[in-house]
């Protein structure tokens, strides 16, 4: 039984993606099929992506690439990428990675 | 492999070495980091099950992870990318295979020592990751969240993970991982 684990909200010229729970290797295949659709939608429909991480508890490096992934691929496609929220052991593994100052997190 | 201090709490485990049971593994590692520091020999062989810390099972498992602590954060992240190794690479196409854990619970420190019967690897030819990485990033994150983490190529491949509750304010990589017999 697998439990959803993002949610889409559409903004009007950004959308919004809410990541919950555990993004790690068992759940990231979830997250993939959504990333090749919003990525298929920037920037004819949506200028800008936000990644909502504040209902993340655990990530793992497959989360972490999967989350580089959609950031790359927006700005490859000429949109804007924003992460938000991150927090927890999250953060500590974005900061470990020294993510935090590519996304600008706290 | 070097020795384990005595007195050490000794959990034992074996779970089949596939992703699935991930969350299996990280559930007794986390209520093993709540336990250190709160548990030896002494106090278990002289003590009656009511008197005894809780590792907090007994309250049910939710589906989220709350880290109460950093040490615990740690490890759990470093243990996650260990495991996922062996699930994904050692044991990449393999139809069976066991991962064998044994757990020692110190009074200031948990050892976690994880054989399989995988494939091998070159933990020294693992790079670390660059700015943005997409891949790639798991033995680093490992050895930077331990204070030290042990490879041995078999078979069985073993790998040893410590962290010591001293050191749970830093974030400095492990030391140097490969042991040669």
């Amino acid at each position: 039984m697998s439990t959803q684990i993002y949610q889409l909200h559409d903004e009007g010229t950004q959308a919004t993606i809410q990541v919950f729970g555990k993004l790690d290797v068992t759940t990231c295949a979830q997250l993939k099929a959504a990333i090749d659709d919003i990525v298929a939608q920037v920037p004819n429909r949506w200028h800008s992506i936000v990644v909502n991480l504040q209902g993340l508890d655990l990530i793992d490096s497959s989360g972490v690439a999967a989350i580089v992934g959609l950031y790359k691929r927006v700005r490859g496609n000429g949109g804007q990428a924003l992460v938000t929220g991150v927090r927890g052991q999250p953060l500590q593994v974005f900061q470990i990675l020294r993510m935090d100052k590519v996304f600008g997190l706290s | 492999m070097r020795a384990i201090m005595s007195g050490a709490v000794v959990i034992q485990l074996s779970l089949p070495g596939r992703l699935q049971f991930c969350d299996v593994a990280r559930r007794v590692i986390m209520e093993s980091c709540k336990l250190v520091g709160a548990v030896d020999d002494e106090e278990l062989a002289g003590s009656s099950p009511s008197s005894l810390p809780s590792a907090g099972l007994s309250g049910g498992l939710s589906d989220r992870y709350e880290f109460e602590d950093r040490f615990t954060l740690e490890f759990i992240s470093a243990f996650s990318e260990i495991y996922n190794n062996i699930a994904l690479h050692a044991y990449d196409g393999m139809a069976h295979g066991t991962i064998d854990f044994k757990v020692h619970i110190g009074s200031d420190r948990l050892i976690v020592e994880m054989s399989d019967m995988g494939k091998t690897f070159d933990i020294d030819a693992v790079p670390v990751p660059d700015e943005l990485p997409t891949g790639g990033m798991g033995i680093y994150i490992a050895r930077t969240m331990l204070d030290e983490l042990e490879y041995q190529p078999g078979p069985p491949n073993r790998w040893r993970l410590a962290k010591y509750m001293a050191s749970a304010q830093t974030a400095e990589p492990a030391r140097e991982s490969a042991v040669h017999e």
